[in-house]
């Protein structure tokens, strides 16, 4: 599971309880179908985080009846979607700054190396 | 949607339960959840057209292989798998009585009376040469046939043989000390233990998974039987240094009643063992049947060499001849069970 997951999944459940399915679906909503996980692995994701205290769990009933095990954030859960706010923030700003640069030395690089 | 369709999604899905379950490191609720999660993706994919077989493909498709989700769930639950060990559990089936580790232990104690009466019957080496594995498999027996009652026929064809086996056993005239009569000691346990497979697989005794199943249950049975053997050898060693420490010599309670009883009622807790806790000795059982192929091969073919050195085969010790004997034995029961050992992934998914 590639590291956006854990805050996704966190952020996800921050809109309200959820269970695995329709967390899943909620990833394919909010990335317009793009980010697709393999479903499965979701799961063990989920039980890490409620070892790590960030999620809680209860088993309860679906519509039909199907025994489904629920996801509620916690406190600690809220807390460390603030850290990962500020870790991404932090990511995608350095990123940005060398994408930036990286734009400005291939407009000057890429055409003398064409002439080349 | 017709019954028929349906039946035959709730059977893929209990198949593909099974399978999953089967994975040490998943156990029942995890794959409560899992399947919670596929019937769900099948409605919502029935809902958008596709027929439960082809939702079915898709939903497990997208769920990922059964290796992956068991391998991450194993990162997840590294200690799972001694839990299961020492407590029990996984895969957690409904509650069935017969299935219960208070059976076992009742069909265990009633193993290690009867074993306890005969040495007081009847302790002599040649009785117990003969007998050893008739007594100790009686009450494995016994349990193997109430844990799973088979038909009739199979019923009484299991105690004809066992009878069939025991006056075999007893009939032929032997001399105390004779060298045919070490061979019958070797070969009547393997007699016995072909009437405890047929208690054991029962009405399947015809079925290719029946046998496949009774080979395997063979194999882990005897790694349960060597665990358990260290474990009591511990104890008794235990057991005569404290005694001795005191200045009571145990050798003689420990020799009449605690070696025949305890050894008795581990031929049946064994064999629930093998029940109840399959998901845990799956992973080791194929791995040491691979350790040990190649070591008793290399013992074999030493075996050969000493035969060839020694001179004409004709001219042989019986006590060589009993050694390769009991080696075959081992090496029949190696590849057979390294034959029946799933392999990882087999029909997953």
């Amino acid at each position: 599971m590639a590291a956006s997951a854990a805050p996704l999944v966190l952020s996800i459940l921050a809109e309200g309880d959820s269970y695995g399915y329709a967390i899943i679906k909620r990833v394919g909503e909010l990335s317009g179908g793009e980010l697709e996980w393999t479903d499965g692995l979701l799961y063990p994701l989920l039980h890490r985080l409620e070892r790590q205290g960030l999620v809680d769990s209860r088993w309860g009933a679906s519509e039909t009846g199907r025994r489904r095990k629920y996801y509620a954030l916690t406190d600690p859960g809220r807390g460390a979607i603030a850290q990962h706010r500020a870790q991404w923030s932090t990511v995608a700003a350095a990123l940005e700054a060398a994408w930036d640069k990286a734009r400005v030395e291939l407009r000057s690089a890429g055409p003398a190396g064409a002439r080349a | 949607m017709s019954a028929p369709e349906l039946s035959s999604l709730d059977d893929q899905v209990a198949l593909w339960r099974g399978h999953m379950e089967r994975r040490g490191a998943v156990d029942g609720r995890d794959v409560d959840e899992l399947e919670d999660h596929l019937r769900g993706h099948i409605e919502a994919l029935t809902a958008a057209g596709l027929s439960e077989e082809e939702a079915f493909l898709v939903a497990v498709k997208r769920l990922g292989s059964q290796d992956a989700i068991a391998h991450e769930f194993a990162q997840e639950n590294s200690r799972r798998l001694w839990k299961q060990l020492v407590l029990g559990g996984a895969p957690s089936r409904p509650a069935d009585a017969r299935a219960g580790g208070l059976a076992a232990v009742a069909f265990a104690v009633a193993g290690g009376l009867l074993a306890r009466l005969t040495v007081a019957v009847d302790a002599s080496e040649e009785f117990w040469l003969r007998n050893v594995s008739l007594i100790g498999f009686a009450a494995l027996i016994a349990y193997l046939l109430w844990r799973r009652p088979p038909s009739r026929g199979v019923l009484a064809a299991t105690l004809v043989c066992f009878a069939v086996v025991a006056a075999a056993a007893n009939a032929i005239p032997l001399t105390t000390g004779s060298d045919a009569l070490v061979v019958t000691a070797l070969h009547v346990p393997i007699l016995t233990w072909l009437v405890v497979l047929l208690a054991y697989t029962g009405d399947r005794w015809r079925t290719v998974d029946g046998r496949m199943d009774a080979v395997r249950f063979t194999g882990e049975w005897v790694i349960y039987m060597a665990l358990l053997a260290i474990g009591g050898g511990v104890l008794t060693a235990v057991t005569l240094g404290v005694s001795s420490a005191a200045g009571v010599d145990a050798a003689h309670v420990v020799e009449s009643w605690i070696l025949p009883i305890a050894a008795a009622g581990a031929v049946v807790i064994a064999a629930w063992l093998v029940e109840s806790k399959q998901s845990v000795i799956e992973n080791m059982a194929p791995v040491l049947a691979r350790v040990f192929t190649p070591l008793f091969a290399l013992t074999f073919a030493a075996l050969v060499v000493v035969v060839l050195v020694g001179g004409s085969p004709g001219a042989l010790d019986r006590d060589t001849l009993l050694i390769c004997d009991g080696v075959l034995i081992i090496a029949v029961g190696l590849i057979l069970y390294s034959l029946t050992a799933r392999p990882d992934g087999a029909r997953a998914g």
